[in-house]
């Protein structure tokens, strides 16, 4: 399959008053075309920052890329200067906020703000930008597109402004779309029918997705893919089926227990990870992971563990799959519902 | 036993009304009746602008209520005098949703969960810190934390404060409205817990405002489904994840992503289209029939709630 994007040991930090935020940490990972590839992780695992470095949308200073290579077919975008960025964004790399209440301009009208993106990168009359608008707007599922072109975001309920956000990102039939906790924002029913949406589109557009989310259900709705992001590095990575029926880093078996089932038995208490992520200022020598890991061993403490390679594309960074690591029996994944996963 | 049957909070056709202006209303609640049992725990679930934030404040008189009773341990709270309202905030105290809001910046952690104390003269001196530094270990924070700000802390330590807060005066019923929706999952998690042992712990009733339906389970004995300022289905725990009567119910299940790739792909999803109808469609019938598949012109009528079986009601014809 063909690499549409390949990010390589990425590593970004905050120049701040209290010192060096590593909020990046040395991160790879690549997104084939047509795939969607989801990045999951709490806050403060890094996850916004390395998508938005991708799209060149951190301020410098405070933020500063230490080192890493962007590769987007091939050329590396991290060196691009902020005029060869413009022309890229919106164009070849679209991105949908969480928010969609804060980040469209409360004081256009959408249609013009779903036309600005299309008259900077493609020469077309008013005119036919506006007809594109429209099938846009259509496309998304937004009823009247002609009369709501004329309509504010504060006309529209949450729902209404995502599919407007959508709309305005792939108006100019990008390759990549770069969804920060799209649907976060909003109630389950109006999650359902945007990542319903997305998948439409994936399908009619061939868009590659980068999806990042810390809701694991919409992980399993969505992804091809996934990377477990945690303390500025990534923990584990492999196809959806990988992660969720045989993970093998503990830091996704928390993640994965922590989630209430909503078909099996509830057993009383949650399985929870105690404790709370490391602090960025001061990251911790060895595995990031281990002052929450229930299996923490010496070396974890020391030494920052290496990628294993587990099957192919999977790979996880946990000394316990060190050959040399004591055999650790995983704890009982409540949330598989159906057998025949990989066992 | 008797005392677990004894019904703590009853709440009657209460009715909200908030003006929007020009002379205009906008009706938030129309008519929501319920009842708590003592140690039990009432989910509240819903879509965002339904009333059910509305409905926590208004059993709690932090809004004034435009019809109907709320009753609690026999007292009417909305008609109580000032004095009985003063005793009855000692027993009914709240959660809310953004423990980054929710807590005043400038006054210590200690400050915080003692004004409480002091208010209602609880305790004073020695013994007031000493409780401080109880509650303090009983939400699983450090005595040390008592006299630093709430800046100092994490999302989910702030949550802890807010929880101790409202522990504090010793009350018997606890309103948490969205108490966990600000947090991360694992976080979230260790919140639920916390909740769940106090309440075993202190024998504490609460009233759980949620959108979140999975983390709503594991918590309630009861759970109630709001629609636009309606209840449209109401049953055990149990009963509305096995048997969902309502359509809306059913969509909303059906909704969340279950974390399973193969079964999440492969099963069946009732999406619910469209958005929520407009205020003037609202005025009578189903408040839900714009969206749902089963819409029929008996729905141009608003259905009552009806008993379907044991404690499971559903305000819909089609049932």
């Amino acid at each position: 399959m063909e690499k549409i994007l390949d990010v390589q040991q990425l590593t970004v930090s905050f120049d701040t008053y209290a010192g060096e935020v590593q909020a990046v940490r040395g991160v790879s990972f690549h997104l084939n075309k047509g795939e969607t590839l989801a990045i999951v992780g709490e806050s403060g695992s890094g996850k916004s920052v390395t998508i938005q470095s991708v799209m060149g949308l951190l301020p410098t200073p405070p933020a500063r890329l230490k080192q890493g290579k962007i590769l987007f077919k091939g050329v590396d975008i991290a060196q691009y200067s902020e005029k060869q960025m413009e022309k890229l964004r919106g164009k070849e790399i679209s991105m949908i906020f969480q928010d969609p209440m804060t980040s469209l301009n409360p004081t256009m009208k959408i249609g013009r703000q779903i036309m600005e993106g299309i008259q900077k990168h493609e020469k077309l009359s008013s005119k036919e930008a506006r007809a594109r608008a429209i099938e846009m707007l259509s496309m998304v599922g937004i009823p009247n597109p002609e009369s709501n072109m004329e309509r504010y975001p504060h006309q529209f309920s949450g729902g209404m402004r995502q599919r407007v956000m959508i709309a305005i990102a792939l108006a100019c039939n990008s390759q990549v779309l770069l969804a920060d906790e799209p649907t976060t924002a909003l109630d389950v029913t109006m999650q359902a029918q945007i990542l319903q949406l997305m998948n439409e589109l994936k399908q009619t557009l061939g868009t590659a997705i980068v999806l990042i989310t810390h809701d694991m259900g919409v992980v399993a709705h969505m992804a091809d893919r996934i990377a477990v992001m945690y303390g500025g590095c990534i923990v584990e990575s492999g196809t959806a089926e990988e992660i969720f029926y045989d993970p093998k880093h503990p830091y996704t078996w928390g993640l994965l227990q922590s989630m209430p089932s909503l078909t099996g038995k509830s057993s009383k208490r949650l399985s929870v990870i105690p404790g709370s992520p490391p602090d960025m200022l001061m990251p911790p020598k060895g595995c990031a992971f281990a002052a929450r890991c229930g299996y923490c061993m010496h070396i974890c403490q020391e030494e920052a563990p290496p990628s294993f390679n587990i099957v192919d594309q999977h790979q996880a960074a946990c000394w316990l799959l060190d050959p040399s690591a004591p055999k650790v029996e995983r704890p009982h994944l409540q949330h598989i519902v159906m057998d025949g996963g990989v066992r | 036993m008797s005392k677990e049957q004894e019904v703590l909070l009853h709440v009657s056709d209460l009715e909200k009304v908030f003006p929007i202006g020009g002379g205009k209303v906008n009706k938030v609640l129309d008519g929501i009746s319920f009842d708590i049992k003592r140690g039990e725990t009432l989910g509240l679930v819903g879509e965002s602008g339904c009333g059910k934030t509305t409905v926590g404040r208004t059993v709690l008189r932090l809004y004034e209520a435009d019809g109907g009773n709320v009753v609690f341990k026999g007292q009417d709270v909305h008609r109580s005098s000032r004095k009985q309202y003063k005793q009855l905030t000692k027993q009914m105290q709240m959660i809310f949703q953004d423990p980054y809001a929710s807590l005043n910046p400038r006054m210590t952690v200690g400050e915080i969960i003692g004004e409480g104390i002091d208010i209602h003269k609880i305790y004073k001196g020695k013994q007031r810190m000493a409780r401080i530094h109880e509650l303090l270990e009983l939400v699983g924070l450090n005595r040390e934390h008592a006299s630093r700000f709430p800046h100092e802390f994490s999302g989910g330590q702030r949550q802890r404060i807010g929880i101790a807060r409202a522990l504090a005066v010793e009350p018997e019923f606890i309103v948490c409205d969205e108490a966990i929706s600000a947090l991360d999952v694992s976080i979230q998690a260790q919140v639920i817990n916390l909740l769940m042992d106090l309440q075993e712990k202190l024998g504490l009733t609460y009233l759980f405002i949620s959108h979140d339906l999975s983390m709503v389970k594991h918590i309630s004995n009861n759970i109630a489904v709001m629609y636009l300022g309606n209840m449209v289905e109401k049953a055990s725990t149990d009963q509305l994840f096995s048997n969902p009567l309502h359509p809306y119910t059913k969509g909303l299940l059906s909704a969340i992503p279950t974390p399973d790739p193969v079964y999440q792909k492969q099963k069946e999803h009732v999406i619910i289209r469209g958005d929520i109808m407009s205020a003037a469609m609202q005025e009578k019938g189903c408040k839900f029939r714009s969206r749902c598949s089963f819409a029929s012109e008996q729905c141009n009528v608003k259905p009552q709630l009806r008993e379907m079986g044991e404690g499971h009601f559903v305000a819909c014809h089609h049932v």
